[in-house]
């Protein structure tokens, strides 16, 4: 699905569901996009794994809406696990509003998956 | 023999005549024994029927005749009855027998014969006052006797009839054969006596002398339509002619005369008079020719001589017509109204030899609009006049040509026609498509006068006109209406873009020839990077337009998807070949500028060859990635090739036109874009300007031209661009910022902080610049002495003093990110101050 220079897919796994991003993400596109990562999410999951390993950008708004994602999803039980690359423009701006208080993040999607219960 | 007029008559009289024996058998002594009511009544039956026969004498039948006589027999068998005299019955029986046999074939009258006799027997059988052989003697006998004698005199009587009945008709068919060839002669015939009385004349003399047969009989020749004052004259000639015919001498007199017709109409004619003798009697014929008819054939020559000289003189007017056909022709080659007026006006009074002329054309509103006179009426005359007014309101409202001579001033929409002196005026319409459009006038000085072959010539005249009229109209109806298509299909503005500078130049076809079909364009894209288009379609005017705008389209929105020139080329090929008329085909360069690293990626779709030229100015021609034309091949691969633009180097595009020049070698001039390319700076417009003057120094050619020239600025220590006031321009300043940042070496966690903080204050900026659509940000970046300075200027207002919760995370961002945060707020707008001290960059 493409949002505006962004795209974004979702898999299942198992009683997870796996959404990437790629792109960038700003206040052009991101109330939609986290819109539509929040319906790929159904309620009957046990949590989500956001990908951003393709995302490029992040700017305040997209912080402030993926904050406002997570915050949902956890009062849904759904909790979310984000994956960021080490060393990555997302990872360094996420670091900066500490957004790992919010919502665990990996290096990996494979680490990502492995922490799921 | 006899007609059944006759018949009828005769049977009536046979009737009336028993009615008379009837009266007088009452009147006169008779038996008792006689029924005198009944003999009364019979003979007033008779009375009646021979009235009624007598009325339809001629209107019956010769079936009712004879039952009408078979009915007398009856009738008389009645009043042998009732009178009881049967002796005079023999007598009174041979009535209609003598009848049937004077009127009818034998075998009728034998039927007759037979009817009466049998009548004759059931009477006497009837009446007993007789003895038997007396009966049967009067009853054989009687009609025997009356039968035998009375055929035998009906025959001899019959035989004469018949005779002179054959002569009768014999000489009346020859009479009337006679007079017919007399009556159908074509000259008239009068016969008249010695004393000149007329005996005779014939049809064709009732209609030369103007009088009927019976009113010409028996009056003296000379009073039949004589002059007075020549008839003395006439009898004197004619007493001569008697006198000589006399004598022996001559017997014919031919005279000329000339007959004054009852109704007062005049023949003239010729008269051959002679003397015939009949039955020693000296009579006069006389044959009486109508030579007006002569003098009218004379004069009909002289017509059809004085025609053929019309017929002369007509095709002398073709001719000019024709002149004025190669000036109508010539005309069509006018693609302004205003320069094709005076000249058909010229012709016009050329072809008419009029001192004046104007053309009135029909404007929108209904009103006239003079596009042209003539100089000696062309001072003072107004720009417009009302479509009722003058000659030209006249010439529309009865939609015919209008004639004046000496025009009252009241009649004239301008009485300067009159000061002018011209006395006799002429419109005509000029009609296009069954329309009326306008009016063609004329106008001449006294003496002259337009005639009936003015107006016919003014209405050829006027044909030709109209047509060249609507030939210009439509021709410039589509010019316009394609040079304002394709012009809009040009770039009103070439986009601002950091480290390139772009000029482009259209220039239209001289005004002969179509619109063209050429056109460039310029796009930004992410990164900094432009997209330049340089396109020529196939064609000419509004539908090469139409493809134009279409292409244009079609490349705008592949831009934006993100393809490069290689595969929106290919998309676009399929694009062509798709369009339903597939007329045409279009030549393409696609080229891709990336100004951080001066990389040109670019393919060309039959297209001359880009020009490119260093920063000292040495020309070269880009002669890969060539392919063929878009929409000719279904898959002919593009593929796009890469080069380096020397920093500070140049970028020239440009169509056909520009490089050919008709009969002159292709070479040549691409050396001369070469040559002119190099002799001059590098600054895009001076640049196209040099091109142009170069390749075209008399201006416009038969074909159209376009020109795009991109001048490499390179970036350097400082970025500066205008932003426009949309968040989807937030991703494309990233990039470069990126680029830039990359080039000056900085580091990825100052390019990560820069670039952040920078999307935020422009977000800001976007948000806070209002509404207007036009509204740009000034963005600038400055590398100074290892720290780069970032200004973000807007035209709205920041609310430093209360920053709602929104963008409190994108100022603490900034805060965060940069060392130093300034924002002044003035009355223009907002400037926003961002620095930051680059990490000692590492070079190994």
């Amino acid at each position: 699905m493409n949002v505006d220079g962004a795209t974004l897919a979702s898999a299942q796994h198992g009683h997870h569901v796996i959404v990437s991003v790629c792109g960038e993400i700003d206040v052009f596109n991101a109330a939609r996009l986290m819109a539509l990562v929040e319906e790929a999410v159904p309620t009957e999951a046990h949590g989500a794994v956001l990908d951003l390993t393709g995302v490029g950008f992040l700017d305040s708004t997209a912080i402030r809406k993926l904050f406002a994602l997570t915050s949902r999803l956890n009062e849904r039980r759904q909790p979310v696990h984000v994956v960021t690359p080490g060393g990555s423009t997302v990872l360094r701006t996420l670091e900066l509003v500490e957004f790992a208080r919010a919502a665990p993040m990996h290096d990996s999607l494979e680490e990502a998956l492995a922490q799921l219960v | 023999m006899f007609d059944t007029r006759t018949k009828a008559r005769s049977l009536a009289f046979l009737y009336a005549a028993g009615a008379l024996t009837c009266m007088l058998t009452v009147l006169l002594p008779h038996a008792s024994s006689v029924e005198e009511r009944s003999v009364l009544l019979l003979g007033a039956c008779s009375l009646v029927l021979a009235v009624v026969i007598l009325r339809l004498a001629g209107h019956v039948p010769d079936a009712i005749v004879h039952v009408a006589l078979a009915a007398v027999t009856v009738m008389l068998s009645l009043l042998v009855h009732y009178t009881q005299h049967s002796t005079l019955y023999a007598l009174t029986y041979t009535w209609p027998a003598l009848y049937a046999f004077y009127f009818f074939s034998t075998p009728a009258a034998l039927g007759h014969l037979a009817f009466v006799g049998a009548a004759y027997a059931t009477v006497l059988s009837i009446d007993h006052t007789m003895d038997a052989t007396i009966r049967l003697v009067l009853v054989l006998g009687t009609p025997l006797v009356v039968g035998l004698l009375i055929s035998r005199l009906l025959g001899v009587m019959r035989a004469g009839i018949d005779r002179s009945a054959r002569q009768e008709a014999a000489l009346r068919s020859s009479e009337r054969r006679t007079r017919l060839i007399v009556d159908s002669a074509h000259d008239g015939f009068i016969s008249t006596d010695a004393q000149g009385r007329v005996l005779d004349i014939n049809a064709a003399a009732e209609r030369l002398l103007g009088r009927s047969r019976s009113d010409a009989l028996g009056r003296p020749f000379q009073e039949l339509g004589i002059p007075p004052e020549v008839q003395a004259r006439f009898m004197q000639r004619r007493r001569d002619l008697l006198k000589a015919a006399r004598e022996g001498g001559t017997r014919h007199l031919a005279l000329r005369v000339t007959i004054n017709r009852p109704d007062g109409t005049q023949l003239r004619g010729e008269t051959m008079i002679w003397i015939v003798e009949r039955d020693g009697e000296l009579l006069f014929n006389a044959r009486l020719t109508d030579i007006g008819d002569r003098l009218r054939e004379e004069r009909k020559r002289e017509r059809l001589v004085r025609s053929e000289a019309a017929r002369a003189e007509a095709e002398r007017a073709a001719a000019t017509i024709g002149r004025l056909q190669a000036v109508a022709d010539a005309a069509l080659m006018q693609r302004d109204l205003d320069e094709l007026g005076p000249t058909i006006l010229a012709r016009t009074r050329e072809v008419l030899d009029a001192e004046a002329a104007a053309l009135l054309l029909i404007q929108d509103d209904g009103s006239l609009s003079i596009i042209s006179s003539d100089p000696v009426v062309a001072q003072n005359r107004p720009e417009r006049v009302a479509a009722d007014a003058g000659i030209a309101g006249r010439v529309l409202a009865t939609e015919r040509p209008v004639l004046l001579h000496d025009p009252p001033a009241c009649e004239l929409a301008d009485a300067s026609i009159l000061d002018a002196g011209i006395s006799s005026m002429l419109g005509v319409p000029l009609i296009a498509h069954e329309q009326i459009i306008g009016v063609i006038e004329v106008g001449v000085r006294a003496p002259r006068r337009l005639g009936p072959e003015d107006i016919d010539l003014l209405r050829l005249t006027a044909d030709r006109v109209a047509l060249a009229i609507e030939h210009v109209r439509a021709y410039g109806r589509e010019h316009r209406i394609a040079e304002t298509l394709q012009r809009s299909l040009l770039p009103q503005t070439l986009p601002s873009l950091p480290g390139v500078a772009l000029a482009g130049r259209y220039l239209p076809a001289a005004s002969e020839a179509e619109v063209g079909g050429d056109w460039y364009d310029a796009i930004g894209l992410t990164g900094g990077r432009v997209l330049l288009v340089m396109g020529d379609v196939s064609g000419k005017g509004l539908a090469a337009a139409s493809t134009l705008g279409a292409l244009r389209s079609a490349i705008r929105a592949y831009a934006l998807e993100g393809h490069g020139p290689a595969q929106i080329a290919d998309r676009l090929n399929q694009f062509v070949l798709a369009e339903p008329t597939r007329e045409h085909m279009a030549t393409l360069v696609l080229a891709v500028f990336d100004p951080v690293d001066a990389e040109l990626s670019y393919v060309n779709a039959g297209h001359p060859p880009p020009l490119t030229l260093t920063a000292e100015g040495a020309p070269h021609f880009l002669d890969g990635a060539r392919s063929v034309p878009l929409g000719v091949l279904p898959f002919p691969a593009y593929e796009e090739e890469t080069v380096t633009l020397e920093p500070g180097g140049a970028l020239v595009l440009y169509t056909d036109g520009l490089v050919e020049r008709r009969a002159e070698h292709f070479d040549l001039g691409f050396d001369r874009l070469a040559r002119a390319a190099a002799d001059g700076p590098l600054e895009s417009e001076a640049l196209c300007d040099r091109l142009l003057r170069a390749a075209l120094p008399s201006g416009a050619t038969g074909d159209d031209v376009a020109l795009l020239a991109l001048c490499h600025v390179p970036l350097g220590s400082r970025l500066a661009l205008d932003l426009p006031s949309e968040p989807s321009a937030l991703r494309s300043l990233r990039a470069l910022l990126r680029r830039w940042l990359a080039q000056v070496d900085a580091a990825d966690v100052d390019v990560h902080a820069i670039v952040m903080a920078c999307s935020e204050a422009c977000t800001n900026a976007i948000e806070h610049a209002g509404a207007a659509a036009d509204a740009t940000i000034a963005f600038e970046a400055v590398l100074r002495d290892g720290e780069v300075d970032v200004t973000v200027r807007d035209r709205g207002h920041w609310r430093a003093g209360r920053p709602p919760s929104d963008q409190g995370r994108g100022l603490e961002l900034i805060d965060a990110l940069m060392d130093d945060v300034q924002l002044d707020t003035t009355p223009g707008g907002t400037i926003l101050r961002l620095r930051r001290r680059l990490v000692e960059s590492v070079h190994v």
